[in-house]
């Protein structure tokens, strides 16, 4: 497993942590 | 009975998360996260960091949030309120460790106001001497009060505003602001010839050190001061909240953003260093104020169009720190509305307040340095704090009534987790007093000068030990003076 592997996994672990956050609050926001 | 008394709210959503956003970035997030991340295994640091977040700051930032949208008080009354009146002292505690960092943090967001300042006027440039630039600055007497006076009469009159025109307004622009700038910095970065050097030393798979406890103790050191989980600033904007806020979703995405912030950070400052400095390794071993301040500033002199980089590197810290700063004050000054005094005159005395108590630090950086050792690791003492206060109330009463209902996360578990909240603090505290012990090995219980004794496990004790008697003296005085609470609408 090469370190561009590695910055994809946590790349996707932050980035994608926080857009799934943004994402179920714009749904919240919407249902209003 | 308590009076109640109406004033402005958050009035979007967003408004109140860019916030919590901005409360919890901070210059932490910009000058310390990207080096203990490359020193302490990169990606494995990464991943034993977001096991922190659920572990320590989501937990925690629930129970802040609880706080706030229930008693409607700052952190002193709302202790009272939740806890019980002969518990007041605890939300004192936590107030003062809180207030103790506001008093330095303002003088931190004044160098990074000088600084900003020189890079847009041309001194930072090829052949300047960085270290002997900082060295004038931080050891001249005087030199840094004028920028600690700027920066808490800017955070004054926004406070002054209110909630809704003031912190509100600025967050959505410095929050989204700060995060562009981290982006630029962060392709800037990696466009430098060599910088690929820097992803391959932050990514490069060293999974064995998950297996060292050096990693955790260092990721959950991370947590606790760059979330503001445990601080009662998360609380203090929880009390400005309509009437149904999801305190789940809310606490998860102010953790995750944050960690966000520091990871892009990272993206910006490690590939940098490596592209162009000669000794990577000492750069990153450098501490916070060697980085940004000796460091970087020195790249950013031999970087092509330098002086622009060094201009948003120092005007995101910028951001990052005076959005923090604001929630910092803005609970002292919630703490004064509690008691009944208007918000312009709380505002005032609040922003005057800590300017003054602020000045031991402008004036001396090693007393500053003092002040965040005791209060730094102060933070420990106010989650755990928070922790066995929620263990009295319940914590399953506290996610089945104040949580639960509004929230979409049916997650109890993150909730929950608070239970092990005093293991943590265990070990991380210990950790902390064995590495200050052998800082000093025959004379760790001394405090006095504090120029000599700045960082012993005894400055701290005596410290702490001195709040928490005035707090359980004043308890009654300070739960009867309490009594103003906020209203919030729909």
């Amino acid at each position: 497993m090469g370190w561009q592997f590695n910055m994809i996994v946590i790349m996707a672990l932050v980035f994608g942590g926080t857009g799934w956050c943004v994402y179920r609050t714009m749904k919240a926001e919407e249902k209003k | 009975m308590a009076e109640i008394k109406k004033a402005d709210q958050w009035s979007t959503r967003w408004g109140l998360i860019l916030s919590c956003i901005g409360m919890a970035v901070g210059t932490g997030n910009i000058w310390r996260f990207p080096r203990v991340a490359a020193s302490q295994g990169g990606g494995a640091f990464v991943i034993a960091l977001l096991i922190g977040l659920f572990l320590w700051a989501i937990p925690l930032l629930m129970a802040e949030a609880v706080w706030g949208k229930v008693s409607r008080m700052g952190v002193i009354g709302s202790f009272k309120e939740m806890a019980g009146r002969k518990w007041t002292w605890m939300g004192t505690t936590v107030a003062v460790i809180s207030l103790g960092i506001a008093f330095y943090y303002s003088v931190v967001v004044g160098w990074c106001i000088r600084y900003f300042l020189y890079a847009i006027t041309g001194v930072i440039k090829p052949g300047l001497d960085t270290e002997a630039l900082w060295a004038a600055f931080s050891g001249t007497p005087g030199a840094m009060v004028p920028w600690h006076i700027l920066t808490m009469v800017a955070a004054t009159v926004i406070l002054f505003k209110g909630i809704s025109q003031g912190l509100e307004k600025i967050n959505k622009v410095l929050i989204p602001t700060l995060f562009v700038m981290l982006v630029v910095l962060a392709i800037r970065a990696n466009m430098l010839p060599g910088s690929t050097e820097g992803l391959r030393y932050f990514f490069e798979p060293k999974w064995a050190d998950l297996l060292k406890g050096r990693v955790w103790l260092e990721a959950f050191t991370q947590v606790a001061w760059s979330t503001g989980a445990g601080w009662g600033l998360m609380l203090t904007y929880f009390v400005y909240t309509k009437k149904r806020e999801d305190i789940a979703l809310n606490a998860t995405t102010v953790c995750f953003a944050d960690t966000m912030a520091g990871f892009l950070a990272g993206l910006a400052i490690i590939p940098t260093i490596f592209a162009l400095s000669p000794d990577p390794m000492a750069a990153v071993a450098s501490g916070n104020t060697g980085l940004a301040f000796i460091h970087l500033t020195s790249l950013f002199t031999v970087m092509p169009g330098g002086v622009i980089f060094a201009s948003i590197f120092f005007l995101a810290l910028i951001f990052a720190g005076f959005s923090s700063l604001l929630s910092m004050v803005e609970l002292g000054l919630r703490l004064l509305m509690d008691a009944g005094w208007t918000r312009n005159k709380a505002a005032i005395a609040a922003g005057i307040g800590i300017l003054v108590l602020g000045l031991p630090s402008a004036w001396s950086i090693s007393f500053l340095d003092n002040q965040d050792w005791v209060w730094g690791v102060g933070l420990l003492l106010s989650g755990l704090i928070f922790s066995i206060a929620a263990m009295k109330i319940g914590v399953n009463k506290i996610w089945d009534q104040y949580i639960a209902p509004d929230s979409d996360l049916n997650a109890p578990w993150m909730f929950k987790l608070i239970y092990l909240f005093p293991v943590w603090f265990v070990i991380i505290f210990w950790w902390w007093i064995a590495q200050a012990a052998s800082w000093y090995p025959d004379t760790y219980m001394k405090w006095l000068p504090i120029s000599e004794y700045t960082f012993t496990v005894g400055t701290m004790v005596y410290q702490w030990a001195i709040v928490v008697v005035l707090a359980l003296v004043t308890n009654n005085w300070l739960a009867d003076k309490s009594t103003v609470k906020f209203e919030a609408t729909e």
